[in-house]
């Protein structure tokens, strides 16, 4: 079982508050296993990384297919690119939005990663646990 | 096993506890941290650069600081 400790951040309006995130690497267009931190959110459909991490894995973000994100608020477009994922151990390939914007947290989606994982929302330890699914 | 595994792991750990202390110089931008020492950028590229022009040989560990408006996940 994977364990990560939440983020103690602040909020304007809330003071402190203990976010959920995750330390992932994704491997970049050159092989390369880049370590980046992601919130893991349930409610978002798909993972989301913003345009200037994708950049930085070298993608030419608009040869993904075209996708349009809608939260709370406005619309925004992402493009849809195949990456491969190192969560501790366990190399998974994921279907990653990256956006056209760097105004959005980078994000860990259910789509695939929610199947291929049980993921439990500690929230009295405040931690995350991933256990792989068989 | 990827390397500087355990570096990565403990700047994560790290990054956790202090993000709220970040969060009053760096909110909004992105940071790559290696061995607790940050380098900022309005982007990643230009984050993990000057990361790379103080720890050539270390792979930073790529996050966003939050700014201290409500986050909606």
């Amino acid at each position: 079982m994977i364990r990560y400790n939440w983020s103690k951040e602040i909020s304007e309006s809330f003071g402190s508050i203990m976010r959920p995130v995750a330390e992932i690497h994704i491997k970049d267009k050159n092989k390369i296993w880049r370590a980046v931190t992601m919130y893991v959110d349930s409610g978002a459909d798909v993972s989301i990384i913003k345009r200037s991490f994708g950049e930085l894995f070298g993608h030419k973000i608009k040869k993904g297919k075209k996708i349009r994100l809608k939260g709370i608020g406005s619309e925004i477009a992402a493009y849809i690119h195949k990456m491969d994922l190192l969560i501790g151990k366990h190399e998974i390939p994921l279907d990653v939005a990256i956006a056209d914007t760097d105004n959005i947290p980078n994000l860990l989606g259910r789509k695939t990663l929610f199947d291929l994982f049980e993921i439990r929302f500690k929230n009295l330890k405040k931690q995350t646990h991933f256990s792989k699914t068989a | 096993m990827v390397p500087q595994q355990k570096r990565k792991h403990s700047d994560f750990n790290w990054l956790n506890k202090n993000m709220h202390k970040l969060q009053n110089s760096y909110a909004g931008k992105v940071i790559a941290v290696v061995n607790k020492t940050v380098s900022a950028g309005k982007t990643a590229l230009e984050a993990y650069n000057k990361s790379k022009k103080l720890f050539p040989f270390q792979e930073p560990l790529m996050s966003a600081v939050p700014s201290k408006d409500c986050l909606l996940l």
